[in-house]
């Protein structure tokens, strides 16, 4: 019997190829007699368009054609799940909204050429006020849309505000009551791999013209169901690959415009076209995440038990909806009562167009937010009630005994021990022993912070019925499904091959899916391999978001997986004249139960498969099999997550000394690549916290515009990441696995704005907004008044 | 032997500008091109020299994806122009390690899931190559000192600064 490869950490099968360098990116890829496109962009972020001259592009040299919004009227707008807003024209038509907005596009005989040719697009604008800031827009005083009364053009609500109120009043003074105004602001998911199209679109029959496209995405079965309805295809002759992807985080999970573009040039010019996103491009272009300010307000009783709590935002959708921007905060509304018993509670967030890029899913969508306003509000109000922060935590935890749980926000939750995550990360920090050496190094005038958070991780969308609220890829010609599919096949050889619509990034679900099917099937790792990322291999594929690969796709393998097992046992117990249920599957044999010397090898089994005269009477010959599953309810990761930080008081500059984390996503397949989710998700939170900021100018262009203004975090900056996992398995799949890719996300910022807070404590500061780059801490600081006594 | 690389394939009609001549070693081998003087050094490796293991991702220096070693220091190829590298010696990723064979620092990135999408990883290498080069015994802190300037945004640089440790140590002790 071999030991189930589920569970260890096997060596990603991944890596061979990037680390040679032989990975295979969108840019990788070439294709005789292409053309590359670039696109003129707007330098404004409010203007008329009054003219645009394309004649001096069309004149460079190299250059072969330019396209502005009239020639691509007919392919419509960017195609979005819910249209709760307003949508994009694929090229300025009259005006632009947002610095970065593409006017035109050209293309040439390489991409040094096609530069020359956008940058000699002639735009004529007449530039006017913009407004970028998401409560100044909401105010109505500048609207992005001028059809419209109001920038507010959708509202998440849920709760019931007068419950609150009441709640409050009832307690009278009894009710401890903190309310805040903060900012979760925004950021830019920054994958290093800038985005990329590359398009094939062959001439000749139109009835039998045939579209593939290569694109760094995370939705490639949702860009070719959005290719097939602009230029009127069946998606049987659109075939939509993921290559390699250099990284997503959220912001690939969308259909751009530039890929319908690329795809009406290809058409146009009968040859190739490629699009390479410059990281200029990628930081006005590409999909921003986050950029809400709220109001919270948190009532407890004397001893810290939650009696009401209310949230009030704005979330700022930029000027034009992508595929997901007004559905972020209903993501948000599932973790916005985090871990913990509420007994009266209310959620508002509306949304509001701004003057600037489209914000949409990034790492946790909505999540983060929800969890840093409520985190930052417990430690707020602990620190009216002068307890220890893990005090109010641990007062209202929902208890293991009593799941399953209808959160405050209406979900259902299944299982979670979150004293236990929380006890084991103060006990894993020693939080007296910190305690005491934060006293004694206050003693000494230094400034130091200990603070942490707890978090819910709602993942693995699905299930289906979710769909109704716009979180299906319906916008693209998708059923409105969140399953996922996955189709196992073991050929003639017996090696196996697995089909799956989830669509890796970097996470390594061809290892993942390798353990899973090489286990269910009792083979070695090296006789499978996995196809994802390619529209054409699955009639469907939803993808990889909202921490759901495993979970999701994950369950769909191994369910097909099974029932190739079956019939596998089926046809050696014909070979072995015993009965299937004696019939053991392991090391690459089957073995009668009881006989070890009476052995098949998976290689007769397969070939006897595809026999027909050797087959088992009743059996259909081939050894392949798909399923689909569609997960009855949401899987509820959680942790919780601490952070030790210095500040400077002298200049403002905060270093994050030390941080802890204790994860709990159920069952393990490869608890490597799950540490790994952890650490990239809690540096990208940190890296929120710390220093990404999208800043604008006063007339509303982008401050913020490459990797020297935006501050991501580098390895110098970064502590240890001290690790560890709890694991409390779901009944929501059979394998008993939550998600895990966006739980770091999620608390880290929580867990060091908490330890920033505690930090300036007793210098008198309040609540200080993210990110903390050392100015505005400084600052922070010097408005300050000493605590009295101090 | 010199191989002679064509500025542009014919079929996609090269422009009509000034060409430099340039000769140069890639891995070992020497190289005579004809490049446009604003062409940039990744550019001639990924676009004329086929080799896409050294990406671009800022075209500004600031993410060392494109960092490859010119005469043995690391540089970010995005802003160094390809007529810079006339008469030096140039090894971008899939010259690092023989065909057959990996440098230690390929075997403990995967040993050590320092990768997750991969595409920082070849200039992170090659940036891992300058840092041991300049110290075979590097501390934690050093590392990431030493490895400022090139991003990843995957794996939050954990296991990045254990594989260029275990790589060190291992280095140490082959030696």
């Amino acid at each position: 019997m071999t030991s189930p490869l589920v569970g260890t950490d096997v060596r990603r099968r991944e890596d061979g190829p990037l680390i040679r360098g032989a990975g295979r990116y969108v840019d990788d890829i070439k294709l005789p007699r292409e053309l590359c496109a670039a696109f003129a962009r707007s330098p404004h972020a409010n203007a008329r368009v009054l003219a645009v001259d394309t004649s001096a592009a069309r004149a460079t040299p190299g250059v072969v054609a330019a396209w502005t919004a009239a020639d691509v009227s007919a392919l419509g707008t960017v195609p979005v799940q819910a249209p709760m807003g307003e949508l994009r024209p694929l090229l300025a038509a009259g005006a632009v909204r947002h610095a970065g907005e593409a006017v035109a596009m050209v293309v040439a005989h390489d991409r040094y050429a096609a530069a020359d040719g956008a940058a000699a697009v002639r735009v004529a604008y007449e530039p006017l006020p913009a407004v970028t800031d998401v409560e100044r827009a909401a105010a109505g005083d500048v609207l992005v849309h001028d059809h419209r009364d109001s920038n507010v053009v959708h509202t998440v609500e849920a709760g019931d505000a007068a419950a609150v109120a009441a709640a409050i009043a009832s307690a009278g003074d009894d009710a401890v009551v903190v309310t805040q105004r903060m900012v979760n602001g925004r950021v830019v998911p920054t994958a290093i791999e800038p985005r990329g199209v590359l398009v094939d679109w062959p001439p000749g029959d139109p009835a039998a013209e045939r579209v593939t496209i290569w694109s760094s995405t995370q939705v490639p079965w949702g860009l070719a169901g959005a290719v097939a309805a602009a230029f009127d295809l069946p998606i049987s002759r659109v075939r939509a690959i993921a290559p390699q992807v250099g990284g997503a985080f959220g912001s690939k999970l969308n259909v751009y415009a530039e890929e319908l573009l690329v795809c009406f040039a290809a058409r146009a010019t009968g040859r190739p076209v490629r699009w390479t996103e410059t990281r200029r491009e990628a930081m006005a272009a590409t999909t921003h995440g986050r950029g809400w300010v709220a109001t919270a307000t948190l009532a407890t009783d004397r001893e810290g038990r939650i009696l009401a709590y209310a949230l009030t935002g704005l979330a700022d959708l930029g000027a034009y909806l992508q595929s997901s921007s007004a559905i972020i905060p209903a993501l948000g509304l599932f973790a916005a009562a985090g871990p913990y018993r509420i007994p009266a509670f209310h959620y508002r967030i509306d949304c509001v167009h701004t003057h600037a890029p489209s914000t949409d899913s990034y790492r946790g969508a909505g999540r983060p937010e929800a969890v840093y306003f409520l985190e930052r509000s417990i430690d707020l109000v602990a620190r009216e009630l002068g307890v220890e922060p893990a005090a109010v935590r641990l007062a209202n935890f929902w208890a293991p005994r009593d799941f399953p749980v209808t959160t405050p926000s209406g979900m259902a939750m299944d299982s979670g021990d979150y004293p236990r995550a929380l006890t084991t990360l103060l006990d894993a920090a020693d939080l007296p022993a910190l305690r005491e050496w934060q006293r004694g190094e206050r003693a000494q005038g230094r400034v130091v912070g200990i603070g942490y958070a707890a978090f819910v991780e709602p993942g693995g969308i699905g299930p289906s019925y979710l769909a109704a609220d716009g979180l299906s890829f319906a916008g693209y010609g998708l059923p409105a499904a969140l399953n996922e599919g996955a189709v196992v096949r073991v050929n003639p050889d017996a090696s196996v091959t697995v089909t799956t619509g989830s669509t890796s990034a970097g996470q390594g679900h061809g290892t993942a899916w390798s353990q899973l099917v090489a286990d269910a099937l009792g083979l070695g790792l090296d006789r499978v391999s996995v196809l994802s990322g390619d529209s054409s291999t699955l009639g469907m594929g939803i993808g990889s978001f909202a921490s759901r690969s495993a979970a999701v796709g994950g369950t769909a393998v191994v369910q097909a997986a099974t029932v190739v097992r079956d019939k596998a046992v089926a046809i050696a117990a014909a070979l072995l004249e015993a009965d299937p249920a004696d019939v053991v599957l392991a090391g690459g044999v089957a073995t009668a139960e009881g006989d070890p010397a009476r052995q098949v090898s998976w290689a007769a089994i397969a070939e006897t498969a595809y026999t027909p005269a050797r087959l088992p009477e009743g059996l259909a010959p081939g050894l392949e099999a798909d399923a689909w599953f569609d997960p009855p309810a949401l899987v509820w990761a959680y942790g919780a997550h601490l952070a030790v930080v210095d500040v400077d008081p002298a200049t403002g500059v905060v270093e994050v000394r030390r941080y802890l984390s204790v994860d709990d996503a159920g069952n393990l397949i490869n608890p490597a690549i799950v540490e790994g989710q952890v650490h990239g998700g809690v540096v990208q939170g940190l890296g929120q916290a710390l220093t990404e900021e999208v800043v604008f100018h006063p007339d509303g262009r982008l401050r913020t515009d490459s990797l020297e203004h935006y501050h991501l975090p580098v390895a110098a900056n970064v502590p240890v990441l001290e690790g560890q996992m709890t694991t409390t398995p779901t009944g929501v799949n059979p394998l008993g696995v939550k998600g895990v890719g966006e739980g770091g996300a999620i608390a880290a910022p929580a867990a060091i704005a908490n330890a920033v807070s505690d930090a300036l404590a007793p210098l008198g500061a309040g609540h200080v907004d993210m990110p903390f780059r050392s100015p505005r801490v400084w600052a922070a600081i010097q408005a300050a008044r000493p605590a009295p006594g101090r | 032997v010199t191989t002679r690389l064509q500025d542009a394939d014919p079929a996609t009609g090269g422009t009509a500008v000034p060409v430099a001549r340039i000769t140069l070693s890639v891995n070992g081998r020497m190289v005579a091109a004809d490049v446009e003087p604003r062409l940039l050094l990744v550019h001639l490796l990924r676009e004329h020299m086929g080799l896409t293991g050294t990406h671009v991702g800022c075209e500004s220096s600031f993410c060392g994806a494109c960092t490859v070693l010119l005469d043995g220091e690391p540089v970010k190829s995005c802003t160094v122009l390809a007529v810079q590298s006339h008469g030096r010696a140039v090894t971008t990723i899939e010259g690092l390690a023989p065909a057959a064979g990996l440098h230690p620092l390929q075997e403990s990135f995967s040993a050590c899931h320092a990768l997750q999408c991969g595409y920082c990883t070849p200039g992170m290498i090659l940036a891992a190559v300058g840092v041991l080069d300049r110290d075979p015994d590097p501390s934690p802190d050093q590392i990431r000192q030493g490895l400022e300037g090139n991003l990843c945004r995957c794996t939050g640089y954990h296991n990045i600064v254990r594989a260029v440790a275990q790589a060190a140590a291992l280095s140490r002790d082959g030696a």
